[in-house]
């Protein structure tokens, strides 16, 4: 019997997200599910819990969200619940809610209203990086952790959390250097390989995840037959795509995804856990802190250049390293956090000389193809 | 050299036939359902205006929505790239294209011939022609006049609706409160005029403002939306085919990138009677 | 044809709620005095009384562009700030308000920071900071913060926790909220002391929380009056009256009229005199209203008896801070957060009781249909503000589940009339009465008391 390994094993995950988490389940492990890049995933794995990321589908007809949601919201959070609502996340041991932005929080609530897990969790997310507000995430995390151990049946000590801490660094350390060979050109792992990777892994458990890491790196480093060489090499910004579609269709018209600014890329993976003495101090400050997202409010710095500087310079950093000279924004539609950003995070991209498309997108594949002339002139107009 | 471009638009098909400045022949007509039986006879068409044949036609390219749809055809470009390069060669200042075709909206700003940005609208009909047709067609009146008619109201009436339904129903309302026809139009265009500029303000409008598609042959539109923008916009002569133009001028610009003797390269094999689908299609 | 228009603004049943746009006007007018005497100003979000009350205490007159986005929409006047918002990149999806605002400060940059002569109730002034909150809603400080654009005045957002049901119950979190709070509250006095370069006034915040004190207890005794059959005033009174309790709780000229709006209702429902002549039907309304035609519900009133007798939980005074919570407590920054805290999960235990979440803009309904004998909840999920629609579905869910109470569900905008379909609006309402005929008899036999 021949193993499937590598991008193989990805693309496998990918396609029935949910296949191994039941696995594990129906070998006694418990499994929890989380909203967005924000409850820690170490304080999961140290109790027991295989974290797994709770997402929509994009394939899927909206059929059970009207009841529960208006129309007007977040079509990505609707698409969720709808999912949720047709008994996708059933098995689910735990749900994890969180505050990562007012349709995160508000599809949480609903959740819990009709979905009742025997651990459910509703993660308050501070929406500055003040030191009252780590102080107080620090706090909600604690009580996060003391939730779960009532029905982990075991308690979380320190050792065990920066034990998780380190397996999950390692992680992160292993999806930088994937990304890495991306700044090749041709770049060696397509958009829609990196994508199926991270959702795979998201899908997983750390340790098998890990593994997965190891082999899609050794493997793509030898491949011959990686990505063409396009025209263009652009990075994605905005909340999240979850459906290689999507990435597909992109890539199709002349344009290679070379790094992405996306919740489900980098954003989760980008920034290590630091090693503090109480792990949860370390904890707080990532996810809190480090995670870059724009739902989280920073002050306002003395002159404007600094002020931009100060929410986005690491974009200047990600375009210079990864050779990027196109800039597709990625906004799906009623998203409020992404949406008020755009004529910054827009005008920021074109001081540095970046054509840019914005697209306001709908969270459906039946949506998809009426895109494909933007991206195709988009490509055009790279030089 | 004979360059061809046809543009497959929701609505209407263009083809225009190029020789070297000279435009020898323009088709405009209805898009059908079936785009490759309809791309072939206007072709054929486009073909016997311009008295040639096929075989001299030296590289097609073609666009719009119906693109790939195009069998015949060398290579396949956008519609955006396409009017803006039309646009250009009519008008080498141009800056800003506002294009408000069938069933979407586009503005294209224009730096020295290449595209600097772009926006487009298809998420519904409103800021469209389609609105203009639902409109015209809820009054009655033909949709060519309406722009005309539009501009002999002194009071415009209030219409704040530019959701297309909601517009319908809006404008019932009026008339059941006596507003005049000519007041109701230039209400609708003024809505219609703030709608396209908001869109196609994200892109900044700068001068020269190119407008094309079949929006720029209302005048009420092109009216209350130079009022919006502030300053006069060029309308070409044709302004349904500065797509179809730029195909057939991006045709000849990659025929004369690739050299003379590499076009069997890029030609691809294609013969009239290639177009022989009808058979595929009964 | 000037006749035959229909009118879009209400009348109003109270002479009170007649007066109290004075106050909408009277924020205008101060802020622009203070600016030309140099004071400072601030535009400040909706915050529950917690940091603007602060600021005013140090001296800074505020306005509030959630505010002033109602007002240009029931003027009829925010559609140009709406398109310029938006040509600048803002998604016409976003908050009304916001791309009013926006609209507004591009215009005001353009011209060198002179209100333009053209802006509807006098326009607001350049402010020397912004002040957001991250309550309820994230358009709320990301909107302040993308006017950099065309202003560099500093930001400063308030926290403001948003705790779930089961975690408002996890010993010792709630007073972790409170602490947290309090913390953030000591740095926002830090950052008003620094920008002003004064000192904060202590005794003028205690007085003012005493005068908020005292303004809400009436606003909420008033609220308590309007459980009366008839009812003694209704929604459109109510979007009136809040402008005094909502922004000027602290002005002894609030407290003032308060009293008088206590008295009229009081005498209203002493003599049972309704707010509208023939009362059929109760009505709630979730959640903001539709700013550009408030006359609708005069017509509603007028064609089928309909009263809308309780609204819009997020403009109440909640019910007076407990003993219990302010006992021995002489910092007057937590007593702020206590009294926004309170606001805010004051009907948790309504959730926790049957088991739903959230406590905000969902739980206090629960507790309302029952106290007011709610006959039917109209629903106005709103194109531009998700916070304020998110869980409306959800809540006329539980308004049939547990108390056999319809809805209605009527699509629109706080400020984009463009999205407003008035005459289907009619047409679910005319269809909407049968339904509350219906489940009427069904909640009689059932044995529910209304």
């Amino acid at each position: 019997m021949t193993v499937i390994k590598g991008l193989a094993r990805a693309e496998q995950i990918y396609q029935d997200r949910e296949k191994r988490a039941k696995e594990l389940k129906a070998e006694g492990k418990k499994i929890a599910g989380y909203l967005c890049c924000y409850p820690p995933l170490e304080i999961m794995t140290s109790l027991g819990y295989m974290p797994i990321r709770i997402m929509g589908e994009m394939d899927e007809p909206l059929t059970e969200a009207d009841t529960y949601l208006p129309t007007v919201m977040c079509a990505f959070y609707r698409s969720v619940l709808d999912v949720a609502m047709k008994g996708r996340y059933d098995y689910l041991d735990a749900f994890i809610g969180a505050h990562a932005c007012d349709g995160a929080e508000r599809v949480s609530y609903v959740w819990r209203s009709y979905l009742k897990s025997p651990c459910s969790f509703y993660l308050d997310i501070p929406h500055t990086n003040h030191a009252a507000a780590i102080e107080f995430f620090k706090k909600q995390l604690f009580y996060l952790k003391e939730e779960l151990e009532k029905t982990a049946g075991k308690k979380a000590t320190a050792a065990m959390i920066k034990e998780a801490v380190t397996l999950h660094n390692k992680q992160r350390s292993l999806v930088r250097q994937l990304y890495e060979l991306n700044k090749q050109d041709p770049p060696l792992v397509s958009g829609s390989e990196m994508l199926q990777v991270m959702i795979a892994i998201m899908c997983i458990p750390p340790e098998e995840g890990n593994v997965l890491l190891e082999e899609v790196i050794e493997e793509v480093k030898g491949r011959a037959e990686g990505p063409k060489k396009k025209k263009g090499r652009i990075l994605i910004w905005g909340s999240l795509i979850d459906n290689i579609a999507f990435t597909k269709l992109i890539e199709d018209c002349g344009l290679n995804i070379v790094i992405d600014d996306t919740a489900i890329g980098t954003r989760s993976f980008w920034i290590d856990v630091d090693e503090t003495e109480d792990p949860f101090d370390g904890l707080a400050i990532r996810y809190l802190d480090k995670i870059v997202c724009p739902r989280t409010f920073r002050d306002t710095k003395n002159t404007r250049m600094e002020d931009l500087d100060n929410r986005f310079s690491y974009l200047k950093k990600m375009i210079k390293d990864w050779n990027v000279n196109g800039v597709y924004m990625n906004i799906i539609r009623n998203c409020d956090i992404h949406g008020y950003e755009i004529s910054e995070v827009r005008d920021y991209f074109e001081e540095m000389g970046l054509p840019v498309l914005v697209i306001e997108q709908d969270y459906s594949t039946t949506a998809l193809e009426p895109l494909r002339t933007r991206f195709q002139a988009f490509a055009e107009s790279i030089n | 050299m004979i360059f061809a471009g046809i543009d497959i638009g929701s609505t209407i098909t263009k083809v225009v036939i190029k020789q070297e400045e000279e435009i020898r022949a323009i088709i405009i007509q209805p898009t059908g359902a079936e785009h490759r039986r309809l791309a072939h006879e206007v072709i054929k068409k486009a073909l016997n205006n311009a008295d040639v044949t096929f075989d001299q036609i030296d590289f097609i390219v073609a666009t719009g929505y119906g693109r790939i749809n195009v069998p015949f055809a060398d290579a396949q470009v956008s519609e955006i790239t396409c009017h803006m390069r039309g646009v250009s060669w009519l008008f080498p200042n141009v800056r800003t294209v506002i294009d408000i075709g069938g069933q979407d909206c586009k503005g294209i700003k224009v730096v020295n011939g290449k595209i600097r940005n772009f926006i487009m609208n298809d998420k519904c009909a409103a800021g469209t022609g389609r609105f203009l047709e639902v409109i015209s067609e809820t009054l009655g009146l033909k949709l060519e006049d309406i722009g005309e008619i539009s501009l002999r109201s002194n009071d415009p009436a209030g219409i704040s609706k530019t959701c297309t339904i909601f517009a319908e129903q809006e404008i019932l309302l009026r008339l059941s409160e006596g507003v005049s026809i000519e007041d109701i139009l230039a209400g609708l265009h003024k809505a219609l005029a703030g709608r396209i500029y908001s869109m196609v303000g994200k892109i900044k409008i700068e001068k020269d403002v190119v407008i094309t598609g079949g929006g720029a042959k209302n005048i009420g539109l092109c009216k209350y939306l130079e009022k919006r923008i502030g300053f006069s916009m060029l309308t070409p002569p044709e302004p349904l085919i500065t797509g179809a133009l730029g195909a057939s001028i991006i045709a000849q610009e990659m025929v004369t990138k690739a050299g003379e003797e590499k076009l069997a390269h890029i030609k691809k094999e294609r013969k009239l009677e290639a177009v022989t689908f009808f058979d595929e299609a009964d | 044809m000037g006749d035959k228009k229909k009118k879009k603004s209400s009348a109003k049943t109270l002479q009170t709620a007649r007066e109290a746009g004075n106050f909408g006007k009277k924020i205008l007018a101060s802020a622009r005095t203070a600016a030309e005497e140099g004071k400072p100003i601030a535009w400040s979000m909706v915050d529950w009384w917690l940091g603007g009350t602060i600021a005013k205490a140090m001296g800074v007159e505020l306005c509030y562009p959630e505010n002033y986005g109602a007002f240009c929409a029931s003027v009829r006047r925010a559609e140009p700030y709406l398109d310029y918002a938006e040509s600048d990149g803002i998604p016409n999806t976003t908050c009304g308000y916001a791309r009013n605002c926006i609209g507004y400060t591009r215009r005001l940059q353009e011209n060198n920071f002179v209100i333009p002569q053209d802006a509807p109730g006098g326009g607001m002034p350049k402010p020397l900071f912004l002040l957001a909150c991250g309550a309820v809603c994230d358009a709320r400080y990301k909107w302040f913060q993308s006017l950099g654009r065309y202003m560099n005045v500093p930001v400063w957002t308030l926290e403001f926790p948003q705790t779930g049901v089961a975690e408002y119950y996890l010993a010792g979190n709630k007073e972790e909220n409170i602490k947290f709070m309090v913390q953030e509250l000591r740095e926002f006095v830090s950052f008003l002391e620094k920008l002003l370069g004064k000192k904060m006034d202590w005794d003028n915040l205690s007085e003012r929380l005493d005068t908020i004190f005292k303004t809400h207890q009436l606003a909420h005794e008033v609220d308590i009056l309007r459980k009366s059959v008839p009812s003694p005033a209704v929604n459109t009174d109510f979007w009136a009256l809040m402008i005094p309790h909502l922004y000027l709780p602290d002005d002894p000229e609030a407290l003032e009229f308060y009293k008088r709006v206590y008295e009229e209702v009081k005498y209203k429902v002493d003599n049972k005199i309704g707010a509208i002549p023939n009362e059929k039907y109760r009505m709630a309304f979730s959640e903001l209203p539709p700013w550009h035609t408030l006359g609708l519900f005069d017509e509603f009133a007028e064609k089928h008896g309909i009263a809308f007798v309780i609204e819009s939980w997020n403009y109440h005074a909640p019910s007076p801070l407990p003993e219990s919570e302010r006992e021995g407590i002489t910092d007057p920054l937590e007593l702020i957060a206590r009294y926004s805290y309170h606001k805010f999960n004051e009907s948790a235990p309504t959730a926790k009781k049957y088991c739903m979440d959230p406590t905000i803009f969902t739980a206090p309904y629960l507790k309302w249909v029952e106290e007011y004998k709610v006959d039917g909840l109209f629903c106005h999920p709103l194109m531009s503000c998700r916070p304020a629609t998110y869980t409306l579905m959800h809540l006329r869910n539980l308004l049939m589940e547990k108390f056999k109470v319809p809805s209605v569900v009527v699509e629109g905008d706080i400020v984009d009339l463009r999205v407003f379909n008035e005459e289907e609006a009619h047409a679910k309402i005319d269809a909407f009465i049968e339904t509350m005929d219906y489940y009427r008899e069904i909640r009689r036999k059932e044995g529910f008391g209304w």
